[in-house]
């Protein structure tokens, strides 16, 4: 019994070094940026990174990404300058930061291609509404040059009342984590792959109330409530097959609402990858002609 | 609870550490734990049914010694009868009672009685019903029929009829195997424990690599079967044969090798199937343990083969078609049977279903007679699974012609836009490990000599393991439905 408990042992440390040096040598790792907290307490990715992002659990796609100099992920460093043309914000989650694929095929480029406006980006993995929110509000004086603020939402991001940063942003933030995070490849393999947040959720006490819409419309109220936002200058973007009805009514009365669940519905050809949900180079084309369609209603050229 | 959660990988250390280290001096303790932990890992599915397992565990125990305090014969077969209805009554009703009554309505339906008003039940199926219901029926059988004396120990007896390892999808355990080693001390043996890991790994690659990654591609053609042509279809057939194979043969190794680190062995249940050189051989080697089951308390009771050649053909039929029943309450199943059964009539009469009682080891690679016969049985044992798998029988009618009449080489697009080389690599990787399992060649002594190259090959499972479990996390394995 000893002997098999020792050898068990034994081959769990070789296991552990085989699978940190084949991923390594097969490089099934992200290199993820670097995260930071602004001074603010928004979470970004500490700006000037660049590296390559796969998408599938086997490497199916493989894209690059470029930190800029305001921590998001855009080819474009952003001066916010006062100028005649056009500027739009487009902010959301990780359907916006768009790591899944290549940095110059992102939504804002695409746009800017077909018509003549500064498009910026404001995608991060993981925001919310309580952080896009928090976002605008405490970039209120350079956002001020935006002439339209694109908020893309899903159903999960209005659980939430109040912005905090939590323990877990902090500790990922922590350089000395996150130094060691990096240099364990099978950690940020397993992290990559969904495997640390099953475990988690395993321990983790779920509210009951979060998929109730009237506990998200109170999440609302209080998020709106607190903010100073001009909401003549938001426009939303949902998938209504996905929000509850009670939702989008209360996003309507704030500010104008494009709904993307026809423009998808519709399409000849998939709109995500497949193996993964995010949209793949067709539904960002879709949902970039979607926002110049809407554009041009405003734009006089 | 499933083998391949993150549940049960914190569950079975925890039971072992128990049962080595803190139960170890007393049986009884042992054998309690074995029947917490047991209960434990049902209950994780649904508490509710945990009744109907000690229901089952508390009437075998006073049947089993009922029938052997009896000197009587007719005594005892009426508690024998009352053992059999009360566990066919229990799988009846859970399992077959919709069916008997749909089966009603459209009879009466079809004969110009049309019934408007049924008595159809929302019914849950209890996890693993099929197969703990015919191993307590196994303990009664065995010992009317002499081979086995009932045990006092009722903990005990609790403990064999749910031992977690096989309690949902089997090897269906005979008592006069399983039993005795409940009932003594057992202890720790190396080499079998090393053994249970390896077919524990073994398992889950099987499991998780081949049959949960082919899933995908199964479900879409089968529910898109008009939308393809004969050779999507065959290919659809293929993957389901080896989705259910991986699904089922790898539940069974993980089961046997989860066992074996609990000092008890259980029986083979998948003696490499797919190489088999006829139907015959292919039943001697695919779900052993039902098979066998059915063999000896079905088929040699209503007189086998030793009768006239009429009698012994129905037998052949009555044991394909209540095999086939007892996967499900559809008639596709039923089609299964009776289409086994037709291929396999013909080496009965001949007397050649008997032909290959043995692997041939010779040589490695099999002769051009043996590679064909083995393609065929294939083939034949493919268009099979369309019936077990088809939601009907008019659907797996469609499937064949299609595969028949319009069969068209054409490229497939997997249904996730996944690479299909990964699925034909692993279903490869699966088939050349069991090849070479099956002809026991001498690469074999190599990985057992040298200790990296045998772990490597193990890491290499693992990561296996990790790459496709990310694709599909803790999913359910088919035969649990049975």
């Amino acid at each position: 019994m000893k002997y098999f408990i020792l050898k068990t042992l034994g081959f769990t440390i070789f296991l552990l070094l085989f699978l940190e040096i084949i991923i390594r040598i097969l490089h099934f790792y992200n290199d993820v940026p670097l995260r930071m907290i602004d001074d603010y307490g928004n979470e970004k990715w500490v700006p000037f990174q660049e590296g390559y992002f796969y998408t599938g659990t086997k490497k199916e796609t493989v894209s690059k990404y470029r930190i800029n100099n305001f921590g998001f992920n855009s080819t474009l460093n952003y001066s916010f300058n006062h100028s005649d043309t056009t500027k739009i914000g487009l902010f959301g989650d990780s359907y916006i930061e768009g790591f899944n694929q290549d940095v110059d095929q992102s939504i804002g480029i695409k746009i800017m291609n077909k018509i003549p406006i500064i498009c910026y980006e404001f995608g991060f993995s993981g925001y919310d509404f309580a952080s896009i929110i928090h976002l605008i509000e405490t970039n209120e004086s350079k956002f001020k040059v935006l002439d339209r603020i694109y908020i893309y939402l899903n159903n999960s991001d209005f659980n939430r009342s109040t912005y905090t940063i939590s323990n877990h942003q902090k500790e990922r933030t922590n350089t000395l984590i996150s130094t060691i995070y990096r240099n364990f490849k099978f950690l940020m393999f397993l992290n990559h792959n969904g495997y640390i947040k099953t475990i988690k959720e395993k321990f983790r006490f779920h509210s009951k109330n979060i998929d109730k819409p009237n506990y998200k419309i109170h999440n609302i109220n209080q998020l709106i409530n607190n903010s100073h936002i001009d909401w003549s200058k938001v426009i939303f973007i949902i998938d209504s097959s996905e929000i509850d009805s009670l939702i989008i009514q209360k996003l309507n009365s704030l500010a104008k609402v494009l709904d993307i669940t026809n423009i998808f519905s519709k399409s000849k050809y998939k709109t995500n990858f497949g193996y993964d949900k995010h949209w793949n180079n067709h539904g960002r084309s879709l949902i970039s002609d979607f926002i110049i369609r809407n554009e041009n209603n405003y734009i006089q050229y | 609870m499933l083998f391949n959660s993150f549940d049960f990988l914190f569950f079975l250390p925890t039971v072992f550490i128990l049962y080595w280290f803190v139960c170890n001096r007393n049986l009884k303790y042992q054998n309690l734990l074995l029947l917490i932990s047991s209960y434990i890992f049902y209950g994780y599915w649904d508490w509710r049914f945990l009744g109907l397992i000690l229901l089952s565990t508390i009437v075998d125990y006073f049947v089993g010694l009922k029938i052997f305090n009896n000197a009587k014969k007719n005594t005892a077969k009426k508690w024998l009868i009352l053992s059999i209805f009360f566990n066919l009554g229990l799988l009846g009703f859970f399992k077959y009672f919709n069916f008997f009554i749909d089966s009603w309505v459209d009879l009466m339906t079809g004969m110009g009685f049309p019934i408007t008003y049924t008595w159809t039940l929302n019914i849950i199926l209890p996890v693993g019903i099929s197969f703990y219901t015919f191993q307590t029926m196994s303990y009664s059988l065995d010992i009317y029929n002499k081979k086995l004396k009932p045990t006092k120990d009722f903990f005990g007896f609790a403990a064999f009829v749910s031992f977690f390892p096989q309690l949902v999808a089997g090897p269906i355990e005979r008592a006069s195997n399983l039993l005795p080693q409940i009932l003594h001390k057992r202890t720790f043996n190396y080499d079998q424990a090393i053994i249970g890991m390896r077919l524990i790994l073994w398992g889950l690659f099987k499991k998780i690599v081949v049959a949960d990654s082919l899933a995908p591609i199964v479900n879409d053609i089968f529910a898109h079967y008009d939308q393809y042509n004969g050779g999507i279809l065959l290919l659809g057939a293929i993957c389901f044969g080896f989705q259910i194979y991986g699904d089922f043969s790898g539940y069974s190794d993980i089961a046997i090798g989860v066992a074996k680190l609990f000092g008890i062995h259980l029986m083979t249940n998948f003696n490499f199937p797919y190489f088999s050189r006829n139907i015959g051989e292919f039943w001697r080697r695919w779900h052993i343990s039902l098979s066998t089951w059915f063999r000896d308390y079905l088929y040699i009771p209503l007189g086998g083969s030793k009768v006239s050649i009429p009698i012994a053909l129905r037998n052949v039929f009555i044991i394909f078609l209540v095999s086939g029943f007892w996967h499900g309450a559809n008639w596709t199943f039923i089609a299964w049977g009776f289409y086994h059964a037709a291929l396999f009539i013909p080496s009965f009469l001949n007397k050649k279903n008997r032909k290959y009682i043995t692997t041939n080891t010779d040589h490695f690679f099999p002769d051009y007679k043996e590679l064909i016969n083995i393609i065929t049985t294939f083939l034949l044992v493919t268009i099979g699974w369309v019936f077990f798998r088809a939601d009907n029988i008019s659907i797996a009618i469609d499937i064949i012609k299609k595969i028949i009449l319009n069969f068209d080489f054409s490229i497939y697009h997997h249904p996730e836009n996944r690479r299909m080389i990964d699925y034909i690599f692993a279903v490869s990787i699966m088939l050349t490990v069991e090849y070479i399992l099956h002809k026991k060649h001498k690469i074999i002594t190599y990985f057992n000599k040298y200790q990296y190259l045998r772990y490597s090959l193990y890491a290499s499972l693992v990561f296996a393991i990790f790459i496709a479990s990310s694709e599909h996390k803790d999913v359910s394995f088919i035969y649990f439905q049975f």
